[in-house]
């Protein structure tokens, strides 16, 4: 196994209710880094759960998530604390709409928050995220 | 000055004068009775009481609180000099009246044989001197066979009076002023009749002056309320306003959300179409060169049918497709197949994947495949940037309509549902966090109404349900025809109402929320609005189920 394939084998995940706002952040990432990454998508945090839990079925290991804040159920903040404390080595990444200080301050002490994404974004601010992490 | 002449002796009194004065008596509080207008009593009763007495002059004199005074009224006779009109006419003059009518006025203070010489604090001190106490005349038939001084003396020549006749007038207890009649011509001996007319006169005028007071009084009450009801309604526009402001306020947050979301979406579109497309062509003119004129047609086929397909999949839908399609890929030996199964998806081809085996198995796959997404992600891309355009602008409509509030805003023809769905958009972040929007839209004719009042109504409702169900739970609008109206219903399955507080809701300033979050005046101002609608609101209210209906006129033409 090359380290090429060894980086095959993880993946970006995705968070938003909003397909739209799934299928550019998806595009942008494939576009940046091609077969580097896996890239999937959830809809919401409890598919946002199922899909790491299929990946890992698949030795799969999710290395970051992008997670919206305002979402149905659960918010972003909440989600990406829960994330950090099963998998405190995933990077976290939040995108909002709107910015709620608190719940970017909460999620930067509680679930080691990597960098805020404002929407709209930058296809340079995200790839740059991605990066900046991953090195 | 001292030229001295016999005093008219007292007339005897025949029957004809007696008459005369009671008639005359009766015009007089007539007129007081009938006009409101006090100048006017003052006025025509100087003139009657001038005739009827026969004197020279008649005139009504106010105090001022300092108990210095001024003529009010005053009829004259021909050839006598007019008080008011010297004291009107010359300023300076007028001044020196003053002092000599204090002078004047010290005296009758004490009656006929009143010490004048008394400090000027007197009258202050005493309050009216013998008036206020009680005395209820002073009658003088020769003013210079009372040893008064030259002070008084000459004040009473500037009256140019030889004799005279002054009855105080009250105001409730406080002496006002004086009725006095004044002979000049000559010494005059006032009989009884005429004395007791006077004071009569005198009555009558307290009366009058007391109702010009009532009269004044109630109007400067009225002006007042006036003043007090045009702040009140200002006051309210403002609270309406603030109300309307404050849950504006709360909206930004959510609505910057709603805009940020479709315009991230349109960025990032347009930023991914600009590579699709400079990556397209760059590699458009190596199709002949790797495919041959069978691949290519299969190429267009495909590209064809990912332009053509509509379906738009769910993440969770995609996921097992993406799964199957890998899996297939895989039976096929095709390396790589998870990251082509991916692709074909993106790119929109989901079914008959065998059919594409041509492709599938080309050496220059990835090639293919990434032609093949940009070119139909150019469409795909587009249609997202459209969408977000619609979403954007169908979010800035909403939040214009809600945040127009023009208080002269004019009856017009409206639906009701247009209003409800302005405000669903406006809260469609608040809503789609837990709660289930469920709507039972009756189709109901449009009615004339203030349309952007009553969206302040479906706010206030709709938020209180969203508040009422922090936790969770279904939001039921209902819109039907009922009793020559349309019936709107917001149910909510939030805590309810408690039944100690459901009938205090719509008063204004009540509130249960915590202080920040409501001003205690939504559903106040809900009813006002619904008032004017000449409609209804009433709440139904237990737990899981609490039931705004508002009622509204179908012809509604006030």
């Amino acid at each position: 196994m090359n380290s090429e394939q060894i980086m095959s084998e993880s993946a970006i995940l995705c968070v938003d209710d909003e397909v739209v706002i799934l299928d550019s952040l998806k595009e942008q990432l494939k576009r940046k880094f091609g077969d580097r990454f896996i890239y999937e998508v959830a809809e919401s945090a409890d598919e946002a759960w199922e899909v790491i839990e299929e990946l890992q079925q698949d030795e799969i290991q999710v290395i970051a998530i992008v997670s919206d804040w305002l979402m149905p159920g659960i918010k972003g903040d909440e989600f990406l604390i829960q994330i950090h404390q099963r998998f405190p080595q995933l990077i976290t990444v939040m995108l909002t709409g709107q910015a709620d200080e608190e719940a970017i301050e909460r999620a930067k002490k509680q679930a080691n928050l990597h960098a805020c994404l404002h929407k709209p974004w930058t296809e340079q601010e995200l790839t740059q995220i991605i990066t900046s992490a991953l090195d | 000055m001292n030229n001295y002449q016999p005093p008219i002796p007292p007339p005897p009194i025949p029957e004809k004068v007696a008459i005369e004065q009671i008639k005359v008596a009766a015009t007089i509080i007539e007129k007081i009775r009938c006009s409101q207008d006090i100048q006017t009593i003052f006025t025509s009763t100087t003139q009657e009481m001038r005739r009827v007495l026969k004197c020279d002059r008649l005139l009504i004199y106010q105090f001022n609180d300092d108990w210095s005074g001024q003529v009010l009224a005053e009829s004259v006779g021909a050839g006598w000099s007019s008080l008011l009109v010297e004291r009107n006419n010359y300023e300076v003059l007028g001044n020196g009246h003053v002092q000599q009518d204090r002078c004047l006025l010290r005296d009758w203070s004490k009656g006929a044989s009143g010490d004048i010489l008394q400090q000027d604090s007197f009258l202050q001190s005493t309050q009216g001197g013998k008036y206020a106490h009680g005395q209820k005349f002073t009658a003088v038939e020769d003013i210079y066979t009372k040893g008064f001084p030259d002070c008084y003396l000459q004040a009473l020549e500037q009256y140019q009076a030889k004799a005279y006749l002054l009855v105080p007038v009250f105001q409730e207890q406080k002496l006002w002023g004086l009725l006095g009649a004044y002979q000049n011509q000559s010494t005059r001996i006032w009989s009884d009749s005429e004395i007791e007319l006077m004071r009569q006169i005198a009555t009558h005028l307290a009366v009058a002056l007391q109702q010009a007071e009532y009269i004044n009084q109630l109007k400067l009450q009225t002006r007042s309320l006036e003043i007090t009801l045009k702040e009140l309604k200002l006051a309210q526009q403002q609270l309406i306003q603030q109300e309307k402001l404050a849950a504006l306020g709360q909206l930004v947050a959510g609505v910057a959300h709603e805009i940020n979301t479709p315009l991230g979406a349109i960025q990032a579109s347009a930023g991914n179409n600009n590579k699709a497309l400079i990556a397209a062509i760059a590699e458009l003119p190596k199709l002949s060169e790797f495919l041959n004129s069978a691949e290519k047609v299969l190429f267009f086929k495909l590209i064809e049918e990912s332009m053509s397909s509509k379906p738009i999949f769910s993440s969770s839908e995609k996921r097992p497709l993406k799964r199957q399609i890998s899996d297939r890929l895989k039976e096929y030996q095709i390396d790589n197949a998870r990251n082509i199964a991916d692709l074909l998806i993106d790119i929109g081809v989901i079914k008959e994947i065998d059919s594409y085996l041509l492709l599938l198995q080309h050496e220059k796959v990835s090639w293919i495949l990434e032609l093949a997404y940009n070119l139909t992600r150019l469409l795909s891309n587009n249609k997202t940037i459209l969408t977000s355009v619609e979403k954007a602008s169908k979010v800035v409509f909403a939040l214009k309509n809600y945040a127009r509030f023009d208080a002269s805003e004019e009856k017009r023809l409206a639906q009701v549902q247009d209003g409800l769905e302005t405000v669903l958009e406006i809260y469609h972040n608040q809503l789609k966090q837990n709660i289930e929007v469920i709507r039972h839209y009756q189709d109901v004719p449009e009615i004339r109404c203030y349309p952007d009042e009553l969206i302040q109504v479906w706010t206030n409702l709709i938020h209180n349900g969203i508040q009422a169900m922090k936790q969770g739970g279904t939001l039921t609008l209902t819109t039907a025809l009922e009793n020559e109206g349309i019936k709107v219903e917001v149910v909510d399955s939030g805590s309810g109402i408690p039944v100690q507080v459901k009938d205090k809701i719509f008063e204004a300033f009540f509130t249960t929320k915590p202080t920040g979050e409501g001003s205690g005046l939504g559903l106040h101002i809900s009813k006002k609005i619904v008032d004017k609608h000449n409609g209804t609101i009433t709440v139904s209210s237990q737990p899981g189920n609490t039931r705004f209906s508002v009622w509204l006129p179908l012809s509604n033409e006030q």
